[in-house]
């Protein structure tokens, strides 16, 4: 059981918003779920733990290339687009996963570290990604006292594409989330409001009798729904358990209904543990746009054309929607995507990178996908030259979320970025024509002081391997992926472990 | 509607239980159990059930059905799990337009969009989460629909007073249309409190009903198909769930009054029951609107909205004309259905619907205003549902149409094949050669065919595009491309027949019409139409080659027999005993 005075403070805070605001409502849906939260050992920072995932990949000649900060003639060498997150990250490659056919295949390797179960078309996870596999044994019950156990979002294309397209995926092989793919959906989840052009606006607590009413009203709707719910997610409730399971998934989500019913976070307090309320209030988008308002062309599954410099701006609207996720303590656990696995895209217009405008070249093929497949050891073949251009694009993307986290301050006053545990990866490793699963590249952030930052590091072992350490040096007791060795969990772990 | 006495479910189940022994007789098996399944849904092996007369034994089984699987004897088996299924958004609305008259667009407009896998359709259990922002906005729904509570009044509520009768009275009837079986007293108990808070907040009636509805939209028995399963065994479905299964299946939403009614009486359980709410309900109109969800769906034109080419090349590709392509497939579709026309034909039927818009695009001779059916001659180059502008568009693959796309879409939609992806290794560019004078994706794809890693797989799909090269990527007839290279459209397909025993043998064609024809007979394309309707209607991927073998066979066998329609394909999953049970998922699924 948690006995941490600062949660149990912001919780009697709350509730004496809610009494100050006139609208006498328990909460006991909320209530119930700190009943039986615990973070484990009183600490700072809660558990969290999120991972982001990029397309395609990072070959280990760039890995190496990188490292040395030397870009080539093109100003574009990937990992440059991390080199202002230097402290903050370690950077590994040489990361196996088990071989793949097909982008689906490798996609739902990430982050689970073992093969997919399944055909082709209804490809599912093999085992428990690592997010997930920490939520469930980190927290009691498997469920953190956030509104939203697992949150995941994602910009992609394809959208037949399922298991590419996903990243956070349970023990049984089901995807945790669905991937928000519209801003607005996402943004409606935290807020309750659609995207202004500003920050969030909030809901005005209320004396107004009439508006007592209604949330009264509402929040009687909301128990004669939970109460049903409920019934049904029991052990006799008639139910097996898949379908127990369903519905208490739909429960835990009913959480969102009931923290929209709370108001805005920012100023009433909203879920937020202890991170401090300006946080919440100040990761909202700059510049939002919407997924709706950037133009595809030459649609079809293999063939879009899209401009750059608009998909940035609909990513980083979503990065920033995402760490506002975070910072407000909506969720603990998710992934955010760039791109789903295998992605066709053509970006047109120019992009700015590091001061130096990077033009794709544009025509039949001229898309990532078939850039990174044609790539050879000539690192000056035309291939080479545009799937480095498109990888470190997508590196920076990624790059851009991990630096939004970097900008909020968590509990302890340190960033997001440096109290999270974060993850970075893709699918692919060594490059070429094929789906080579060898050599995959990731990013580790330090985890408030539990994993070195600023260094790199060439393996030569199974991902799962890395995923394990990850898990055993947060402290949390399981194992996940394909690889159930003790003595090679801990040889990765002295690597990493700071 | 009053509540069914628990002793004529009895008696009913007592009916069904003797039919099916009676039945199990007949074929020489007697299972342990009075569901014919053996009691288990863990084990699959010992299972000794049997499907009664649903394939007869003492008719020969047509040659469309293909060979029986060696190892499927007179029973199916159980069936595989699905487990607790969420209505489509689409589900929903109907269902709550037809249960209450309250206007359920607000539905459609606030829910996040069900997404279609690989493997085909929204019905799919696997992506039918309930997200935040579904939860949320379903509340929001749910709030937007309130108001119009005194539609649902003037139907279900017996008085309009504070009082047991009014309250419970509007409760257990509206509850019974959107819950789609009767509510439990606790239920109608628990529902009640929200008359009671409105009374005590000094509002009417009808504030309290409309909160009672938004209660009951956002219930698991509304937004759910809940059938009660039993941990490790497979269970019979009662009248209440087998009358939902049927109507979602029909129609797409939940049960009418009639069929509520015959759930209630018992009718539904009792000889021929099923058959004859079936029959009606197939017949009736309201099953469009499932079917064009259905076509849509399955050949991946729903999304041909979303697709654009490049505007210089191909102009006339506006939302009008992409409109117009969908409607021409879902006419054709609304004909194939009224007409019983066997599912071969869908290849080949010598007709169209077309808008004065889409006629010119074609090229038609005298092009009608107005959708208007078309004969299709033997002089023109289109025939049936695959040279339709809605499906080549959709599945060009870009502004040049690619054959890997068109070809391997065929292989896998139409003729339900899984293609093999490349190994690791392979060289994805061998012989491939950049599209111009001289070289068209026909040549890159015989250059494909010859090398022989590639060849391999590849002769499987690819000459399945092949007959369509003089479709351009939104549909059009040419026989030249930009580049002025001419366009051909024969080739050599793998091809299985009915009396090929499985194997598929090499066919030749010259023109669309003969490849049509050969695909007509393909036993792989009847199969996959009967596959459909039952993957549609199960939510869940089928397994061909594994668990769900013997089902598709006595699925196939029974459609076949029956003229091979795709209403008979419908038929066929609604009365297949498989229908009538529910097997729990095991927590692993």
């Amino acid at each position: 059981m948690n006995t941490s005075p600062k949660y149990k403070k912001v919780l009697s805070r709350r509730t004496l918003l809610r009494g100050a605001g006139g609208v006498a409502v328990a909460l006991p849906f909320l209530e119930e779920m700190t009943s039986h939260s615990v973070w484990g050992a009183p600490q700072d920072v809660p558990l969290r733990f999120f991972t982001v995932f990029f397309a395609h990949g990072l070959t280990p000649a760039w890995f190496r290339a990188g490292l040395n900060g030397m870009p080539d003639a093109n100003a574009t060498q990937p990992l440059l687009a991390f080199a202002d997150l230097k402290g903050k990250l370690g950077l590994y490659s040489g990361l196996h996963q088990t071989s793949s056919g097909t982008h689906a295949q490798s996609g739902v390797q990430v982050f689970t570290g073992i093969a997919g179960k399944g055909s082709t078309d209804s490809i599912r996870a093999g085992g428990a990604s690592i997010d997930q596999v920490l939520l469930k044994n980190g927290y009691p019950g498997g469920r953190a006292p956030t509104a939203v156990q697992t949150l995941c979002a994602a910009t992609f294309f394809n959208t037949r594409n399922y298991s590419n397209q996903r990243h956070s995926w349970r023990d049984d092989g089901q995807a945790s989330a669905q991937p928000y793919e519209e801003v607005a959906d996402l943004w409606k989840v935290i807020m309750g409001l659609a995207p202004a052009g500003g920050g969030p606006t909030p809901v005005p607590v209320t004396q107004d009798p009439a508006a007592q009413k209604k949330a009264l009203y509402d929040k009687s709707v909301l128990d004669s729904v939970v109460s049903e719910y409920k019934r049904w997610a029991g052990q006799g409730g008639g139910l097996g358990a898949t379908s127990r399971r369903r519905i208490a998934d739909h429960l835990d989500e009913l959480r969102a209904l009931e923290l929209r019913m709370a108001g805005p976070a920012g100023e009433s307090g909203g879920m937020t543990g202890s991170i401090p309320l300006s946080s919440c209030k100040s990761t909202a988008p700059v510049s939002p746009l919407l997924r709706s308002q950037v133009e595809i062309s030459g649609a079809g599954s293999n063939d879009r054309v899209v401009d750059a410099l608009k998909w940035e701006q609909l990513w980083r609207t979503m990065a920033d929607v995402y760490a506002m996720a975070i910072a407000c303590d909506i969720t603990r656990f998710g992934n955010i995507s760039f791109q789903g696995a295998g992605d066709h895209v053509r970006w047109d217009s120019t992009w700015s990178f590091r001061g130096t405008p990077i033009k794709f070249a544009l025509g039949a093929e001229s898309n990532h996908l078939s850039w990174y497949h044609n790539t050879s050891s000539n690192e000056q073949s035309q291939a080479n030259i545009e799937a480095r251009k498109h990888t470190t694009f997508s590196m920076a993307q990624v790059a851009y979320f991990l630096k939004k986290l970097d900008t909020i301050a968590a509990e302890n006053g340190k960033t997001l970025l440096d109290t999270t545990p974060v993850i970075v990866s893709t699918e692919l490793g060594d490059g070429g024509s094929g789906h080579s699963t060898q050599n995959v590249f990731h990013a580790l952030s330090g985890a408030n002081g539990k994993f070195k930052t600023g260094v790199s590091h060439m393996f030569d072992t199974h991902a799962s391997n890395f995923y394990n350490a990850i898990v055993k040096t947060l402290g949390v007791s399981a194992t996940m992926g394909l690889s159930r060795d003790a003595m090679a969990h801990d040889a990765v772990a002295n690597v990493i472990k700071a | 509607m009053k509540l069914v006495e628990t002793k004529r479910f009895a008696r009913a189940f007592a009916l069904l239980s003797i039919m099916s022994l009676v039945s199990i007789g007949c074929s020489g098996k007697v299972s342990s159990d009075a569901s014919g399944y053996g009691g288990s849904g863990g084990d699959r092996t010992d299972t000794t059930g049997s499907p009664g007369d649903f394939v007869p034994d003492d008719e020969p089984t047509p040659p469309a059905a293909g060979p029986r699987p060696a190892d499927c004897g007179p029973s199916p088996g159980p069936p595989l799990p699905t487990g607790l299924r969420r209505l489509t958004v689409e589900e929903a609305r109907r269902s709550l337009d037809l249960a209450t008259g309250i206007d359920a667009r607000p539905l459609t407009e606030r829910l996040p969009k069900d997404v279609r896998t690989h493997e085909g359709f929204r019905t799919n259990v696997g992506v039918l989460t309930a997200s935040p922002d579904f939860i949320v906005a379903l509340d929001e729904a749910a709030r937007s629909m309130a108001p119009s509570i005194e539609t649902a009044l003037a139907r279900f509520a017996p008085c309009r007073m504070f009082q047991t009768a009014c309250e419970e009275g509007f409760i257990r009837e509206i509850g019974l249309r959107l819950f789609r079986r009767p509510l439990e007293e606790a239920q109608v108990t628990a529902f009640r409190k929200l008359f009671t808070l409105a009374k005590d907040q000094g509002d009417a009636f009808e504030v309290g009903a409309g909160l009672v509805f938004r209660a009951l939209v956002q219930s698991p028995q509304f937004i759910y198909r809940i059938e009660r399963e039993e941990e490790g065994a497979t269970r019979m479905l009662d009248a209440w769930e087998v009358a939902s299964r049927l109507s979602f299946l029909s129609w797409g939403t939940g049960p009418d009054d009639q069929l509520l009614a015959a759930a209630e009486s018992g009718a539904l359980l009792e000889k021929d029951g099923v058959s004859i709410e079936l029959d009606r309900l197939l017949s009736d109109p309201r099953s469009q609107p499932m079917l064009r969800s259905f076509a849509s769906e399955w050949l991946g034109i729903d999304e041909l909205a979303n697709i654009r080419r490049d505007s210089a090349r191909y102009a006339v590709f506006t939302d009008a004309i992409k409109a117009d392509m969908q409607e021409e497939t879902l006419r054709f579709f609304d004909e194939a259905w009224e007409t019983d026309l066997p599912i071969g034909e869908l290849a080949t039927a010598p007709f169209t619907w077309a808008s004065e818009r889409l006629a010119k695009l074609y090229g038609f001779a005298s092009p009608k205003p107005g959708v208007t059916r078309y004969d299709l001659g033997e002089g023109e180059p289109r025939l049936g549902l695959f040279t339709q502008g809605s499906f080549l568009a959709a599945h060009a693959g870009g502004d040049i149409p690619k054959v890997v796309e068109r070809g391997v879409t065929f292989f896998k939609s139409i003729l339900c094949q899984l293609p093999v992806d490349p190994p690791a290794s392979t060289d994805l560019t061998l012989n491939q050669k950049p599209l111009g004078p001289g070289v068209t994706e026909r040549t890159n794809s015989e250059a494909r065919l010859k090398a022989g890693v590639c060849g391999v797989c590849h002769s499987q799909f690819d000459p399945l595009a092949h007959p369509y090269e003089r479709y351009d990527a939104i549909g059009r007839y040419m026989e030249m491309d930009p580049s002025g290279n001419a366009l051909r459209q024969d080739g050599l397909m793998s091809w299985q027949g009915p009396d090929d025993n499985g194997e598929p043998t090499d066919r030749s064609y010259t023109n669309v019409r003969e490849f049509s024809e050969l695909i007509s007979k393909d036993t792989r394309f009847f199969s996959c139409a009967v596959q459909k309707p039952a993957q549609f209607a199960l939510g869940r991927g089928l397994e061909p080659d594994g668990g769900d073998a013997c089902y598709l066979f006595e699925l196939r066998a029974r459609t076949a027999i029956r003229g091979g329609s795709l209403r008979e394909a419908f038929r066929a999953v609604a009365e297949h005993p498989h229908f009538r049970v529910v097997v729990a998922a095991p927590a692993s699924l």
